[in-house]
């Protein structure tokens, strides 16, 4: 009996052991999985695609009934738009032409703007059912050109960025699972003044439910209601990415930086497609215009 | 038929594993649930419950097997770390496999194993995500917004399906184990 449960004890702890490493060695930051880790994701990712139709259908359902109560009054509002619109998307073509020019006369070349990329479509596959982690995967992988670290957006603005690759699905950071390790540089778009103020978001904060935003300087300028936006400097994410809107404005602990929490554009909780931003600068060759 | 049992049970599981992905990102913004609730859906651990109920004998462990299994895929499929609910899964259906040798199956058993399961996984990895720094919420907040939801959520599920997969599990434990001619 008692060498019995001996062995009992033996095995138990020997399991414990090897999932305390298994635990150890997957915390890490990694980007690269392993080849398990990428069949399973992918087979995985493949079905749900499937088993998402349905469920899809009755939620889209139920949502245009809701959407059709409003559709007169949208309609009507949406008519005052069209008239502006028209108008922003003559001077946008006026604009785009000039900068086409401009470019050919100083002779750089797409890739040499902090704004130019390339937008890969993607859907929601699923979300963790663990709401202590802001992930979700999205249909499309490193086959299709998605590699780790590119920003995800949706229509309104930013909301991650790509934290694994499996050949045919990709697992998706939200912002509002960001800490100290994935900092986004970004500007504070101040109106009547050339130049915007630079900083970087460098967290999110669970009780505010707000992102951190730290100035790089003590800066007087910072206000409630200015837009946030990708600075394109990290050399990660383009320019001018839409981040969100400052909510309050207060000091750090000593005093020396503003520190702002912001709002993201975007909602992070409905989510259904997304564009996954390639950018064009090559940012690791080189290394001059780096520094 | 009698192989294609265990076959069928983990197809079973593999979708309960997907479903728990793509039902957790239409709960989140359902208009009826508070915004800061977290509600987790422990599908795989109900049926798995359900499977050393019903159709586990005395000498199988296949309601723990798949624990563990699929406990791991789910490891992999939605948390950046792996072990913890392959751990937290297998240590509740041990348990509830051993409380399952002096209970008789019936409803009220049922429900306490299944809420007694849940309540030990949701609060399990409350605190070894919360030991290697996943989350930094404390007691009170989990309590009043994750662990109650959650616990509601999944008890209301695992009676409404109660009937259904009695029957079937009883229905392929027969097919399984007793028609041994």
């Amino acid at each position: 009996m008692f060498s019995f449960k001996k062995k009992y004890l033996f095995i138990f702890l020997l399991v414990l052991m090897v999932l305390v490493g298994l635990i150890g060695f997957t915390m890490r930051e990694r980007s690269n999985l392993t080849i398990v880790e990428d069949f399973i994701h992918d087979s995985f990712g493949s079905v749900q695609q499937i088993i998402n139709k349905p469920i899809e259908f009755t939620t889209d359902f139920f949502s245009n009934i809701k959407d059709i109560k409003n559709v007169y009054k949208e309609n009507e509002q949406l008519k005052s738009r069209l008239e502006e619109i028209r108008q922003l998307e003559y001077e946008n073509q006026e604009l785009e032409k000039e900068m086409i020019e401009l470019k050919e006369i100083v002779n750089k070349s797409d890739s040499d703007f902090l704004q130019s990329f390339e937008s890969i479509h993607a859907s929601v596959v699923s979300r963790s059912k663990d709401n202590w982690f802001k992930q979700i995967t999205i249909n499309k992988g490193s086959e299709d050109g998605i590699e780790p670290n590119m920003a995800v957006i949706t229509g309104k603005g930013m909301i991650g960025k790509v934290q694994s690759t499996s050949p045919f699905t990709s697992t998706v950071l939200l912002l509002n699972g960001f800490d100290r390790y994935n900092r986004i540089s970004v500007n504070v778009d101040v109106k009547e003044e050339s130049e915007d103020l630079s900083g970087f978001i460098v967290g999110y904060d669970e009780e505010k439910d707000l992102l951190l935003l730290e100035l790089n300087e003590n800066n007087d300028k910072l206000q409630e209601g200015q837009f946030v936006f990708s600075s394109g400097l990290g050399g990660v994410f383009p320019k001018g990415l839409q981040i969100g809107e400052v909510q309050q404005v207060t000091e750090d602990r000593y005093a020396l930086t503003k520190v702002a929490y912001v709002k993201p554009t975007a909602n992070l909780d409905v989510i259904h497609h997304v564009i996954v931003i390639d950018r064009n600068m090559i940012s690791d060759n080189g290394g001059d215009d780096e520094l | 038929m009698k192989a294609f049992i265990p076959f069928l049970l983990s197809i079973i599981c593999i979708v309960l594993v997907m479903l728990e992905g793509s039902v957790a990102n239409i709960l989140i913004h359902l208009p009826f649930i508070p915004d800061d609730w977290q509600v987790t859906s422990h599908f795989l651990l109900l049926f798995t419950l359900y499977i050393t109920i019903f159709f586990d004998q005395r000498n199988t462990y296949y309601g723990f097997a798949f624990a563990v299994l699929f406990g791991l895929i789910i490891d992999i499929l939605y948390t950046p770390v792996i072990g913890i609910y392959l751990f937290v899964y297998g240590v509740v259906l041990y348990v509830a496999r051993n409380l399952m040798k002096w209970l008789h199956a019936n409803f009220f058993v049922t429900v306490l194993i299944v809420a007694i399961g849940v309540i030990i996984a949701d609060i399990a990895t409350y605190f070894l995500y919360g030991m290697i720094q996943f989350h930094h919420m404390n007691w009170n907040t989990y309590f009043v917004e994750r662990l109650v939801p959650t616990f509601i959520w999944n008890i209301l599920l695992s009676i409404v399906f109660y009937p259904f997969i009695k029957k079937n599990l009883r229905k392929w434990e027969r097919i399984k184990f007793l028609n041994k001619d």
